[in-house]
């Protein structure tokens, strides 16, 4: 008996031991390219966003905020006396050509870090390729739920996501307002999608979910179908998950048809473009912000301060939400390079960037991050178009 | 030599081992056989999985990657070429090359691996091929195929596989299946363990059971299973079946058994209907349950009739043992003695184990011994013997009598692998009994002197009294005066010696009679003793006018006897008879008649007398020690309780008739002395 339990106990530790040995995984490998990117004198940053096209507004405005800050911090001796200088490659909201300028940014200009991506579906697709060449990215203009969920180690969000936004106007227009019949237009893309998910979630809060559900494709101004099914649900409110142009183009039309619902739209549209495409059309859209208006500049030193360096460097633009994103993308970028010290490598940076504790942007509302939390601001602001211009909203009234 | 070994020592294990080591080699031979199964067939197959998988990527690539080489849409081509390695797992990379061989795009980062365009380059006729090439030290399956516009070709689709991932996932694969069949044969072991045990342990509780039962230990005998009351099930009574509740057995065993009008006698086909019986097949399917079932009712049966031998061995050895006269058992052709109660120990002095060791005649000196082997042996067919007043003698050497009897057994007892006749041997200590004859001998005599005496004087005083009358004549002639003449003087003296003479005949009769008897006997004239009695009361009777008829045959042949106690008897028989007639009255006839005949090899006899006679009653009990009619102080009652033992110790017969008021009539029978070949001398002792 003794000899039998003896072996039965051999044979079970030889059964353990097989099968700790099959679940083995192999260790990660080390890389040497965490260095890549700085000189002595300078940082080499790279992005690649839309400057073309039809979400060009985006891109331009967006950049153009950032190197403001950018052009006055080198201008004050860089950081740790080293310039930051910036490659922009223009990706014209496409995504093979942000996946292509990408790789040139990495291979052969050899940044040391990437920031000021535009848009969903372009982002999206950087993902791998940020993983596997280990290359921090700092502030995308984009809430998709894909940069944030997981958790991405090299990715830094700034902005408040759309599932917070969409989340922030549901909650205000089904408890304040009363709407119970959403409808939903959407980019018919990864970006559309994203923000599909997040209205759908936001509604299943309020057991309420979309009556409609009605998208373009991207890069088009095809909205007339999406239009006639949405107008045939007789939504109370639209969300609007799009660019201004064929967002402004379906607002129209629904006007011309009578079509008087709720239009709201998240950040990504561009809401000072979308004001100045519709004029009086857009009366009462509201779009939600991510970022302080610039019209805040009085209250807001940043603000201020952005829109003095815009008219500095870049005296033909109009001061607008997108490029005071930008802006602060550019600050908290500079932040991170200034904790990292002299002797910067990107996972230094990444361990600076990650130790940024209630970091004043100086809009009001700082900015957090760790070692589990590349999630900077959570705030979302409310701004309609009254009168042909977006401004903040102080009170509700809709247009009828 | 080895293998045969081996098969050996495999027969001899246990079943719970022979299933268990069974079973793990059968397991572990499939495990061995589903490894190389595993290693030649699957893993191969899986590598192959994961080139047809890269052939249909590359073949994908080359559908979408067309027109963008087409129109030199190079950031597009990146795109696709990101997003296919983005969507596809496991690959390590994948590049476009023109036709040229020039890269046009690729997923590599901060640089490509030098001259790996050329590294699975394809010949003008090759459309696709696969390579194992390594690339920054890594060995990578490549996958090649063309891009083709028509039948011209404008560029290559590399798309490549790293081999490390994929012999981790054979690896792991073939881990996880040694594993498993680990596992697995750890669970078969235990499993068959487990049946294993399951049959074995009512075979071990069997075996147990039997090997108690042979150590002669009673004990429970072990359930195996909850037995149903069958007689209950089918409504049995009792005088109908055997098991009647009866727990331990089963009808469907046991021979007797009522089933349906049949009588309660076995009946051949009687399984048959067992079998059908729902008793039985509630009971009886599992083999292991119907054979221990079995082997509990022949348990259960040995065991009883185990039980019944040994009480009723308790019964016989207690017999045996406790007889209240030492018992023999001896071997008849060694002598040798096998069993002793415990008497004989006691009795003999000897321990037991010691008396087993010794031959019965160790018991006897030597001459005795021969008596008891003479007559054991004289006697062949005789079935039983018995030797009277045997001088036996003790371990400390002290002699005593014994009465031996001893009866051929049909005892057969297994010795030397053979069968022994035995001898079944009863002694009986007569001391006691020798004692009391002794008495009843010395009060007898102590009677029969005292009729002697009486006898004696009377007779005495007759020449006694004729001396008298002599003396007292001579007497009167000398005080008259008278001359006594020679002549009278003469006579009167012959008178006188011849009456002394008379005296002394009497007296020295008395003494030989008062003398210890001879050990011997021989041949003797039975006429004489006769004659000799009447020589002592002849005086007597006549006086009591008691006639006496002497018809004593003159060619008597002798006998073998002696004569004082042939004396003695006649004296008793005829003192008997003359105090019955006595008793009759003095008017009554009174005459004693005494013939002696010869009758075949036997000489008789007879003492007649006139007397009272007796009734049967006391006929039956006349030769009774101490059993008398007459007057206390009168008589001992010994007379002819001695007198019957004389008779037998002459090896004769003695017997009694009467008539009560007419007489009784004494029959004595003796064998005739014969020279030759007759009885032999024998030295009784009194």
């Amino acid at each position: 008996m003794k000899k039998s339990k003896l072996m039965n106990l051999g044979m079970i530790s030889i059964a353990i031991m097989s099968l700790m040995m099959s679940c083995q995984r192999h260790p990660d490998q080390k890389d040497d390219t965490t260095s890549l990117g700085v000189t002595d004198t300078e940082i080499l940053i790279g992005s690649s966003c839309a400057l073309t096209g039809h979400a060009s507004f985006l891109g331009t405005n967006y950049i153009h905020g950032a190197l403001s800050y950018i052009n006055r911090v080198n201008e004050k001796g860089g950081v740790h006396g080293r310039k930051i200088r910036v490659t922009v490659y223009d990706d014209g909201y496409d995504p093979p050509r942000c996946v292509f300028n990408t790789q040139r940014l990495i291979n052969q200009d050899k940044v040391f870090a990437l920031f000021c991506y535009v848009g969903t579906p372009t982002s999206v697709e950087i993902i791998p390729i940020v993983e596997e060449s280990k290359i921090p990215v700092v502030g995308l203009f984009t809430g998709a739920n894909a940069l944030r969920n997981p958790f991405r180690k090299y990715i830094f969000n700034i902005r408040a996501s759309y599932y917070q936004e969409i989340a922030a106007m549901v909650k205000h227009l089904v408890e304040d307002e009363g709407s119970r019949k959403f409808a939903v237009f959407y980019q018919y893309d990864a970006y559309g999608f994203d923000g599909l998910t997040g209205a759908e979630l936001a509604l299943k809060k309020y057991n309420l979910e979309p009556i409609a559900r009605a998208s373009y494709m991207r890069g088009t101004m095809d909205v007339e179908q999406a239009l006639e099914k949405i107008v045939a649900s007789g939504a109370e409110v639209v969300i609007m998950i799009g660019t201004y142009d064929p967002c402004a183009k379906f607002i129209r039309l629904a006007r011309a048809r009578d079509f008087f619902p709720v239009f709201y739209n998240v950040s990504f549209v561009g809401g000072n473009e979308l004001a100045r495409k519709l004029g009086s059309d857009g009366e009462g859209v509201i779009v939600t912000q991510v970022v302080p208006s610039p019209d805040t500049r009085a209250l807001l030193p940043r603000v201020d301060e952005y829109c003095r360096l815009l008219e500095k460097y870049y005296p033909k633009d109009q001061p607008s939400y997108v490029g005071v994103e930008g802006f602060i993308n550019a600050r908290v970028l500079v932040r991170g390079l200034e904790l990292a010290g002299r002797k910067l490598d990107r996972e230094s940076f990444i361990s600076a960037m990650e130790s940024m504790e209630e970091y004043c942007t100086g809009i009001g509302h700082a900015v957090t991050f760790g070692p589990k939390d590349h999630q900077g601001l959570d705030t979302v602001y409310f701004s309609q178009i009254i009168g042909g211009k977006l401004v903040l909203v102080t009170a509700w009234h809709f247009a009828h | 030599m080895a293998f045969r070994a081996l098969v050996q020592s495999f027969e001899n294990l246990t079943i719970r081992r022979k299933v268990l080591y069974s079973t793990i080699v059968m397991f572990v031979f499939i495990g061995i056989l589903s490894s190389i199964a595993n290693w030649l067939i699957f893993i191969p197959s899986v590598i192959e999985q994961i080139q047809i998988q890269s052939m249909r990527v590359a073949h994908s690539l080359v559908t979408r990657c067309r027109p963008r080489i087409l129109s030199n849409n190079l950031p597009m081509l990146t795109g696709i070429l990101f997003q296919t390695k983005g969507m596809e797992t496991g690959l390590a990379y994948v590049f476009v090359t023109d036709a040229k061989n020039q890269i046009l795009a690729h997923t590599f980062f901060y640089s490509i691996p030098h001259g790996i365009e050329k590294a699975n380059q394809l010949e003008p006729y090759e459309d696709e091929k696969v390579q194992l090439i390594t690339v920054r030290g890594k060995s990578v399956y490549d996958t090649a195929v063309s891009i083709k516009e028509g039948l011209k070709k404008i560029g290559t689709v590399h798309v490549g596989v790293e081999k490390k991932p994929v012999d981790a996932i054979t690896l792991q694969i073939g881990m996880t299946l040694t594993a498993v069949m680990l596992i697995i044969i750890l669970l078969a072991g235990l499993l068959s363990s487990m049946v294993a045990t399951y049959i074995s342990k009512p075979l071990l509780r069997l075996i147990q059971a039997m090997n108690d039962l042979s150590a002669g230990k009673t004990q429970q005998l072990p359930r195996f299973f909850q037995k149903l009351r069958c007689w209950e099930v089918m409504n049995c009574t009792e005088d109908k079946c055997p098991v009647y509740q009866k727990d331990d057995l089963f009808c469907w065993l046991t021979g007797g058994i009522l089933r349906h009008g049949k009588e309660q006698k076995s009946f051949p086909e009687k399984m048959e209907a067992c079998h059908k019986c729902s008793v039985y097949k509630m009971q009886g399917e599992n083999e292991i349950v119907q054979i221990s079932n079995a082997f509990i009712n022949i348990i259960s049966t040995v065991q009883s009739a185990a039980d019944k031998t040994k009480a009723s061995e308790e019964k016989y050895r207690l017999l045996f043992n406790y007889d209240p006269n030492p018992l023999f058992v001896v071997n008849m052709d060694s002598g040798k003695i096998l069993d002793v109660n415990d008497l004989a120990t006691i009795t003999y002095g000897y321990e037991r184990e010691e008396m087993i060791e010794m031959s019965f005649e160790d018991l006897f000196d030597a001459d005795e011994a021969d008596r008891f082997w003479k007559e054991l042996h004289h006697f062949p067919g005789k079935e039983y013997i018995f030797l009277p007043k045997v001088w036996a003698r003790k371990k400390d050497g002290h002699h005593f009598f014994i009465d031996l009897h001893a009866r051929v057994g049909k005892f057969q007892k297994i010795q030397n692998g053979g069968l022994a006749l035995s001898l079944i041997v009863r002694t009986v200590d007569i001391t006691q009994r020798l004692e009391r004859e002794a008495q009843l001998t010395q009060a007898s005599k102590m009677a029969t002197l005292g009729e002697m005496a009486t006898g004696i004087a009377h007779e005495l005083n007759q020449p006694l009294n004729v001396m008298r009358v002599g003396a007292d004549f001579l007497a009167k002639m000398i005080k008259r005066g008278q001359k006594v003449s020679e002549k009278q003087l003469l006579e009167v003296s012959c008178n006188i010696s011849e009456q002394v003479d008379r005296a002394s005949n009497i007296i020295s009769h008395l003494r030989a009679f008062g003398r210890k008897s001879d050990l011997k006997v021989y041949p003797v004239d039975l006429n004489e003793p006769i004659r000799a009695v009447f020589t002592i009361l002849g005086q007597q009777l006549k006086l009591r006018d008691i006639k006496v008829r002497l018809n004593l045959d003159k060619d008597l042949p002798k006998i073998l006897a002696d004569k004082n106690r042939l004396e003695q008897i006649f004296l008793n028989l005829v003192t008997n008879a003359r105090d019955a007639m006595e008793a009759k009255g003095p008017k009554a006839n009174k005459e004693i008649t005494i013939t002696t005949s010869q009758a075949g090899n036997r000489v008789m006899a007879v003492v007649s007398d006139t007397g009272t006679g007796m009734p049967d009653s006391i006929r039956q009990k006349i030769f009774e020690p101490f059993f008398t009619t007459k007057e206390v102080g009168k008589g001992t009652g010994v007379g002819l309780s001695i007198t019957y033992t004389l008779v037998k110790d002459f090896k004769g017969d003695i017997d009694v008739e009467s008539t009560l008021g007419v007489g009784t009539t004494f029959k004595l029978s003796f064998p005739v002395y014969q020279e030759k070949g007759g009885p032999h001398e024998e030295i009784v002792n009194h």
